[in-house]
């Protein structure tokens, strides 16, 4: 601790200096003697939500715990308890590291202002893009994740009828139940897909109210797109019992029902922060857009259900290794979801493994 | 278009189902809220007072692993709000919207900051027993029966209350008493009726019914607390109390109304039928507007609703 804050005291005097010499920076920051000595920094800022929200924050300190681990940064973490606090978080974290991590979509204006402030410093932002050159915005291919999980979907249902109970109609939420669907469908002709929008993420007691209409109207496997609104599905299948599935989105949320867990439709915030993280160990940091998808494991499916068949498993796998290969294209918006042909699973190699159902 | 091989009546239980649960936290909060507001107590403050019922809620069913202790636990956290809001409305006589304001903003944020701090990293769902009674023989009722007859204790107990709270107003000292101080707390006063302690009483029960509100949210529907979780809520039994007209029975009507509204729309969705999601979570609101201008100038206010009383000042 002692020594963070003295490092960031002697960054912070020669400030002007240093933006004076900018050009050699980038050298400095290569030569392994800089980094042995000191440490390269990197520090997270959390949205409102913060820590301990089981979604993107705590994702992203997954990745920035990784980042210590495996490549010896120094991780720092700072809250933010209300909007107002991102452009102080953000602009602490610039001034005491070499990469400030904006975790979230509503973190976009506070750290486009503070990174033009400090052109000499490297900001990753997750989920949405910046106008700054010195941002990296990482947008993930959440389709592709979510098409492996209609998949799963497709092979496991019993009643041939998947529901998705989506938050409000923002294009992340699309490109999950789009993706779900083609992927459903593709494994299962006989599959319909019922989707409902709750227009909320915020709402459980609509979620559950949602999740229960689909799981009465015959729908057995539910995939909530909706953060907090997608909480009260478990509510839903506990409240059912045995037979009613929920996939559950961008993290595990077993603590709210294992046994009603299917599998989990992952989103690689912790990867996108290790990622940024070695490129600035590696010199090799740069603004601009990046995209994740199963290529580069920034999205994938996790944590399957115990009762979930080997055999399925594999199908998915096959699935999986298709979309990397680009064999498969999965729609992003419902207009080419519209124009999707379904991949039957011969198509791409696969073992044929008839339905369960 | 869906509906493959689930018949119709199955679906439109569930819909009923749906729509009478959801109504379940407006009841309870506008039926304390009609008997606030008839004694001449505008409470803006439902919302945080829900919040707090329904995290004090979930944290003691949480610490104890009891569902009544956590329901007992929001109307307390409620009950304590109430009190604060007749500390300072009755007896400072500070302006009522304000307070009101300032409960559901209090409520809000700390509830936000206990539940980060005590289960952040966490988020547990409880694993209490809230078990679903099936009422015998009402409960076989084709269609209807399930979806009234075979739900939980919070359940039966909002719909009990509404004729006890109704009996309460029109038939007892005390219902008199709340009206009087309501209409005309002067002439109440000089009846030798108490002004200050049946506000106080009525602050109370307002406060302990959004308190049981929250807790049936986070307690027995849910079993989760979430940041916010009422979103709103609070408001919407403030317009249905007013809907209602101070009567408990037309608040049930108007509640139930709203609640089914709700349900109606996620049915459509779930029939796939093609509407656009911004009319459909519009529908209950529509509802109550238009019930709102057909109901308006039947209904009076109760003349002091939002004046605090001076004895000798008017």
């Amino acid at each position: 601790m002692a020594f963070r804050i003295a490092s960031s005291r002697m960054t912070r005097r020669p400030l002007l200096a240093a933006m004076a010499i900018a050009p050699f920076a980038g050298a400095l920051a290569r030569a392994p003697i800089a980094s042995a000595q000191d440490p390269i920094v990197v520090t997270m800022v959390t949205d409102t939500a913060g820590l301990g929200d089981q979604n993107f924050n705590d994702l992203a300190k997954r990745g920035l715990d990784q980042a210590v681990d495996e490549l010896g940064v120094q991780g720092e973490v700072i809250e933010s308890r209300d909007a107002s606090s991102y452009i102080p978080n953000l602009t602490q974290a610039a001034e005491q590291s070499d990469l400030a991590v904006g975790v979230g979509f509503l973190l976009t204006e506070a750290i486009t202002e503070v990174a033009n402030q400090y052109p000499d410093k490297s900001f990753l932002l997750i989920d949405s893009l910046s106008e700054a050159p010195n941002v990296q915005g990482v947008l993930f291919r959440e389709q592709e994740g979510a098409f492996l999980s209609g998949v799963l979907a497709g092979l496991m249902t019993e009643s041939n009828q998947l529901g998705v109970v989506a938050g409000q109609k923002i294009p992340p939420v699309v490109r999950y139940a789009v993706g779900f669907e083609a992927g459903a469908k593709s494994i299962n002709p006989d599959v319909e897909v019922v989707v409902a929008y709750a227009d909320t993420f915020g709402d459980p007691a609509l979620g559950k109210e949602l999740t229960l209409a689909q799981y009465n109207q015959g729908v057995d496997i539910v995939f909530p797109v909706a953060g907090a609104t997608g909480i009260g599905s478990f509510e839903a299948a506990k409240e059912l019992g045995e037979g009613y599935w929920v996939i559950a989105a961008d993290a595990d949320q077993s603590q709210l029902g294992a046994e009603h867990q299917l599998a989990v439709s992952e989103k690689g915030v912790n990867t996108a922060l290790f990622l940024a993280a070695q490129q600035v160990v590696d010199g090799a940091f740069a603004g601009g857009e990046v995209s994740l998808g199963l290529a580069e494991e920034g999205v994938g499916l996790g944590f399957p259900h115990e009762s979930v068949p080997q055999e399925v498993l594999d199908v998915v796998a096959a699935y999986e290794q298709a979309i990397i290969d680009g064999t498969i294209t999965v729609p992003a918006d419902e207009e080419e979801l519209a124009a999707f042909e379904p991949v039957a699973p011969d198509a791409i190699g696969a073992a044929v493994a008839s339905p369960v159902a | 278009m869906n509906g493959s091989g689930v018949p119709l009546a199955a679906f439109v239980t569930a819909m009923l189902a749906a729509g009478l649960v959801a109504a379940v936290p407006l009841v309870l909060a506008a039926l304390g809220e009609a008997v606030g507001e008839k004694s001449g107590l505008l409470n803006l403050g439902i919302e945080g007072m829900m919040l707090a019922g329904a995290f004090f809620g979930f944290l003691a069913a949480f610490q104890t692993g009891s569902a009544v202790l956590g329901v007992l636990g929001g109307i307390a956290a409620g009950a304590v709000l109430g009190l604060v809001f007749a500390a300072l409305t009755v007896s400072l006589r500070v302006d009522q919207v304000l307070v009101g304001l300032a409960i559901t903003i209090f409520g809000g944020g700390l509830t936000a900051f206990l539940y980060r701090d005590i289960f952040g990293g966490q988020n547990p769902s409880l694993n209490v027993d809230a078990p679903r009674i099936a009422i015998p023989l009402l409960s076989r009722i084709p269609v209807a029966g399930p979806a009234m007859f075979n739900q939980g204790v919070l359940f039966y107990l909002a719909f009990a209350l509404v004729p006890a709270f109704a009996f309460v107003l029109a038939r007892t000292r005390f219902g008199l008493q709340v009206r009087a101080v309501g209409e005309y707390p002067f002439a109440a006063d000089a009846a030798g009726v108490d002004v200050t302690r049946t506000r106080y009483l009525a602050a109370l029960i307002a406060g302990s019914m959004a308190g049981l509100a929250g807790a049936f949210l986070a307690v027995a529907d849910l079993k989760i607390f979430q940041v916010g979780m009422t979103v709103g809520m609070g408001f919407i039994a403030l317009a249905l109390t007013m809907v209602g007209g101070w009567n408990p029975y037309r608040i049930l009507l108007a509640s139930v109304l709203f609640g089914l509204l709700r349900s109606l729309g996620n049915g459509l969705q779930i029939l796939g039928i093609d509407v656009r999601t911004e009319f459909i979570t519009m529908l209950p609101y529509i509802g109550i507007m238009i019930a709102l201008a057909i109901l308006a100038g039947r209904t009076s206010i109760p003349a002091a609703l939002g004046i605090p009383y001076a004895r000798g000042r008017r």
